[in-house]
């Protein structure tokens, strides 16, 4: 290598040295958007978890957590409106974590914001915003009742939620497809629960439960509930939390929460001998 | 330490380096010792080093040699700011990336599961039994009247229910059991398993501080509800985009410096360029890959004519082209680029800047290169609308051709002078935008190739070059819209689609047009003549559908135009029909396999130099004059199992009788006569055959037997011929004087 090309190679062996330096200490909005990511999910589940209040470190306590990550959400868009990705997936990571407060109308603002065109990254994202009229339409509905004429936007979201379920194929998208497919079946149950058999008939009633219950099944791994069948005990003893949140364990702490929540559902409205098919399903519910 | 790099001397540029890390730079850092800045001591960096080049002692301070010479300050700073600039990128990037690709903490809302309407209905109905208006019990008199209308109803409000039901019994209604947690089991075991995990925590192992356990088992519930971001739609992932951040501040540096990587000045300022459009968006915001090899190959050709000036001189041509380029990028407004850029699409674009500029630089001189480039320029922007209004037909088309068409008319220049440049309305700017009006109109464009999209066009300007009364009738569009449709219908004809491959078609055109190009003038008499030559002939194959159909039509096509060509009186006559007519008929041969496709070309050959000889005979479809003699050959032939008639002797023996009857076939093939024709030459024929097969080895050998033939079928039509019986002396005699002429003449 001649003189010149090696004075030139060390010049550049300098530059990147000094780069290295400098990259170090510019990464102060990746330190803002984790803050916010961090706090979000906290705040996401503060209310229901009781964390605001188990976390005394945090100013504010319990009632407050979500405004906070809200406005921390809402000023970094106002400092950072050009990159659209960041902006949506933020928008709809406010959005649920407003839904999950009860801040309906700040969740539905925000979901508008998101545009489906930006949440390319993320599948996860993507089905939340297709969803999104259906997830505003559930979360001030789940905890009241339903009412009569609601039933019809409840079995379109039903048929929704599925679709947006099939198109999760990747098995990246393990997570948010478990979730809707979640959803879908508490949507069910709360139907079978508020139906009046007077009014639409019995089978009717019945066929909201089986269709929660049985949709559920067939939306998990191919005999993945055989496999529990078999495993009556759970969760062993023992069992970790690294253990515990894995795919088939996560899924089989809500496939127990459906079964209790449907056993509960026939006894509140008198519904007898639905069809389930898949046989731990069976079993649980009919015993 | 800032002297000595892993334990040698540093050298002057690393020396620099850091004395730029260790010290704020200086104001005059860029510039000449008065301050001002020296372009020309910068680009001592890359071209005269000496002063830098020695290793100059790094003690010795105060000399000229350990100063910061102001092109090293300056690519310093450059790569300072290329580092600031690619840190801000990153770190927006990388914020994206956790924006996006963070886990999300989702959980379901608690349902409420109170008693539902089958609970409901019996027990408030029980307490309406059980309660009377003297006696409301817990409801009161009005709550009990209100739950009493309800009640009647066939099917009561389920919310209202509950509300009397709430009231009715309180007990029941207030059950915690009635909200279900969807995530109730899974939190239990956390809330069970958790505390569990704080002796784990590695940080705070044995810590009592609450605050800080409180915050891990917070943490560690948030974390147990996340959710994946799931799959990544985006063909660029987050390390390709940083790649490619890296190479936009590569770019933006090299853009700036260039004069430090490229020595000639000519392609430095293209380089520049480039480098200066290609970083100006920033690519890691891109994450498909379709966009950013868009934007490369915009950046390219803008960054081309943005440095169109470094080109002044060296060749007017490319200058011309490069002109005419920007000002229709410029005359098109905000999506100039783009409509630029689909010029660009077209493979022709390569040519016309590569192959086609060493020649052009010898047709256009300075003074017709500006007139050229006005004229390409007003092209271009004629183009512009019809290309916006459908862009995925004419539009394509014209993306693909734009440069074929130029070319063709610098070409046309070439042929018919600068003339055509000329004059208010320069006759070439008017035929191409005519020529774009005609085929944007008109389907099947994109049909044509490249090339025969240049001949067409080269044919037009030719036909109106060389006949300008033509231009100055005022009626030069329905006679362009005639020629070019006459073509494009030809090769949007189903039929003649469904029997050519794509390829097939695209030759016979190609080389079709070519011939059109060559000779202008055909147009000028007839310019639906492309349609009524080839693609009548191209149809009769699709009649037949015949195999091996290219072979055979090529050569009609071929054979039909070299006859125009040596007697343009045949334009605007019933020769291609003739022609087309017999290659139909030959085609119905090779499908039955009664001739080969090569045979059935040497054929058409031969029909076509007959009606050279004889036009009246051989260019008429009434009389079709080489269908009968053919069909007489081979019905001569036929059920004959001598070796002397195979296919290969059937074919030269219809070529001489070809030329036979051109010089004496006039009285038998009259119109009352051609009718008879056919079954009066067979017996001639078969006779002769006959005779041929005794004769063979004895004064006659398969060679002279169309020769032979010939003769006998000559004195036939001359009526000297004795009597057609092969057992006759006299024909034997007659038949043997023939062979031995052949021979002698052989």
């Amino acid at each position: 290598m001649n003189a010149k090309l090696l004075s030139r190679f060390r010049f550049v062996v300098a530059s990147l040295v000094l780069s290295t330096a400098l990259l170090f200490t510019s990464c102060a909005t990746q330190r803002q958007v984790k803050d916010i990511v961090s706090a979000s999910n906290l705040a996401a589940l503060s209310t229901e978890l009781n964390l605001g209040a188990e976390d005394p470190g945090k100013p504010g306590g319990q009632g407050e957590t979500w405004k906070q990550a809200s406005a921390k959400i809402d000023a970094f868009i106002a400092q950072h409106p050009e990159n659209k990705p960041t902006v949506a997936a933020l928008r709809v990571r406010q959005a649920m974590l407003l839904l999950n407060n009860k801040q309906y109308n700040l969740a539905h603002a925000a979901f508008d914001e998101a545009k489906l065109e930006d949440l390319r990254g993320s599948s996860r994202d993507r089905a939340l915003k297709r969803l999104d009229a259906d997830l505003l339409w559930w979360y001030p509905t789940a905890g009241g009742t339903l009412p009569r004429e609601e039933f019809s936007s409840a079995s379109k979201s039903l048929e929704r939620i599925s679709a947006v379920w099939k198109e999760l194929k990747s098995p990246e998208d393990e997570g948010v497809r478990d979730w809707l497919a979640a959803l879908r079946a508490w949507i069910g149950l709360k139907m079978a629960n508020d139906a009046d058999a007077d009014a639409v008939g019995t089978n009717v009633v019945r066929g909201f439960l089986e269709g929660a219950i049985n949709t559920y099944s067939s939306m998990l791994p191919v005999n993945e509930a055989a496999q529990w069948q078999s495993m009556p005990d759970f969760p062993p003893a023992g069992m970790t939390m690294e253990i515990a949140v894995n795919g088939p364990n996560r899924r089989r702490f809500r496939a127990d929460d459906l079964i209790a929540a449907a056993r509960k559902v026939m006894a509140n409205n008198r519904i007898a001998t639905p069809e389930i098919t898949e046989p731990y399903f069976r079993e649980k519910i009919l015993r | 330490m800032k002297n000595q790099v892993e334990g040698r001397e540093a050298n002057v540029e690393e020396r620099e380096v850091w004395r730029l890390l260790s010290r704020p730079f200086p104001c005059g850092l860029s510039g000449t010792p008065d301050g001002k800045r020296d372009q020309e001591k910068d680009l001592v960096v890359d071209t005269s080093e000496p002063p830098l080049q020695k290793e100059t002692p790094a003690h010795s301070t105060g000399t000229r040699e350990n100063m910061i010479t102001p092109g090293t300050a300056e690519l310093a700073v450059a790569v300072a700011k290329g580092l600031i600039k690619f840190g801000e990128h990153l770190d927006r990037l990388l914020a994206e990336k956790v924006a996006v690709q963070s886990p999300l903490a989702l959980k379901l809302p608690a349902v409420n599961f109170s008693p539902g309407p089958a609970i409901l209905k019996p027990r408030l109905r029980a307490c309406l039994d059980q309660t009377s208006d003297a006696k409301p019990g817990p409801l009161g008199r009005q709550r009990r009247k209100a739950l009493a209308e309800l009640m009647a109803a066939a099917s009561p409000d389920l919310a209202e229910m509950r509300r009397f039901y709430a009231l009715a019994f309180p007990d029941e209604a207030l059950n915690e059991t009635n909200t279900i947690q969807p995530d109730a089991n899974f939190l239990q075991f956390l809330r069970d398993a958790v505390p569990g995990l704080r002796e784990t925590l590695p940080e705070n192992a044995g810590s009592k501080d609450k605050a800080k356990v409180a915050n891990y088992r917070a943490a560690v519930l948030s974390a147990a509800f996340y959710v994946d971001p799931g799959a990544d739609a985006r063909q660029l992932g987050y390390p390709v985009r940083v790649s490619l951040l890296v190479v936009d501040v590569l770019a933006e540096l090299g853009a700036e410096h260039t004069q430090l990587f490229v020595k000639d000045e000519g392609i430095r300022v293209i380089a520049t360029a480039v480098l200066e459009r290609f970083a100006k968006p920033d690519l890691e915001s891109f994450d498909d890959w379709s966009p950013v090899l868009r934007h490369t190959l915009s950046a390219t050709l803008n960054g081309v004519l943005d440095a169109r000036l470094a080109w002044q001189g060296k060749s007017p041509w490319f200058g011309a082209i490069l002109q005419a380029l920007a000002d229709a990028r410029e005359s098109a407004g905000d999506i100039g680029d783009d409509y630029l850029l689909g010029l660009t699409e077209g493979k022709g674009y390569y040519l016309l800047l590569s192959n086609v500029l060493a020649k052009s630089a010898d047709i256009l001189d300075d003074q017709h290169a500006p007139l050229f480039q006005q004229i390409a320029a007003d092209v271009l922007r004629g183009a512009a609308p019809l290309v916006a209004s459908d862009p995925k037909g004419f539009g394509s088309f014209f993306n693909e051709h734009w440069a074929d068409l130029l070319h063709a008319g610098l070409v046309s220049i070439d042929k018919h002078g600068p003339a055509l440049l000329e004059g208010q309305s320069p006759l070439l700017r008017e035929i191409l935008l005519a020529s774009i009006r005609s085929l944007s109109q008109t389907a099947g464009s994109e049909l044509l190739s490249r090339e025969t999209v240049f001949h067409l066009a080269d044919a037009a300007i030719g036909a109106f070059a060389s006949h300008p009364k033509l231009w100055a009738t005022g009626n030069n569009q329905p006679w362009l819209d005639e020629f070019l449709q006459s073509v494009l219908h030809t090769v949007s004809n189903q039929g003649i689609a469904a029997t050519f491959s794509k390829d097939g078609l695209e030759t016979i055109v190609r080389q079709a047009a070519g011939r059109f190009a060559e000779h202008p003038e055909w147009l000028v008499k007839d310019p639906g003549m492309f349609q009524r030559v080839v693609g009548e002939i191209l149809k009769r194959f699709s009649e037949v559908g015949a195999l091996e159909a290219k072979t055979i039509a090529a050569s009609a096509v071929d054979g039909a135009l070299d006859a125009i060509a040596a007697h343009p009186e045949f334009i605007g006559t019933e020769f291609p029909r003739a022609i087309a007519d017999f290659a139909g008929q030959l085609a119905a041969q090779v499908k039955g396999k009664t001739l080969t496709a090569l045979q059935a070309s040497d054929l058409i050959d031969a029909a076509s130099q007959a009606a050279l000889l004889h036009p009246e005979l051989f260019a008429s479809p009434k009389k079709r004059l080489a269908g009968v003699i053919t069909d007489a050959v081979l019905a001569a032939g036929k059920n004959n199992s001598s070796p002397i008639l195979s296919s290969a002797t059937l074919v030269p023996i219809a070529q001489e009788l070809f030329v036979v009857f051109a010089q004496r076939g006039f009285d038998a093939a009259t119109d009352s006569a051609i009718g008879q024709l056919q079954d009066k030459l067979v017996p001639v024929l078969r006779a002769g055959i006959i005779r041929a097969e005794s004769e063979m080895g004895r004064r006659l050998d398969v060679s002279a037997l169309p020769g032979v033939l010939g003769g006998l079928v000559a004195a036939w039509l001359k009526g000297e011929a004795p009597a057609l019986e092969p057992n006759d002396p006299a024909f034997q005699k007659f038949f043997a004087e023939l062979a031995e002429r052949a021979l002698a003449a052989a």
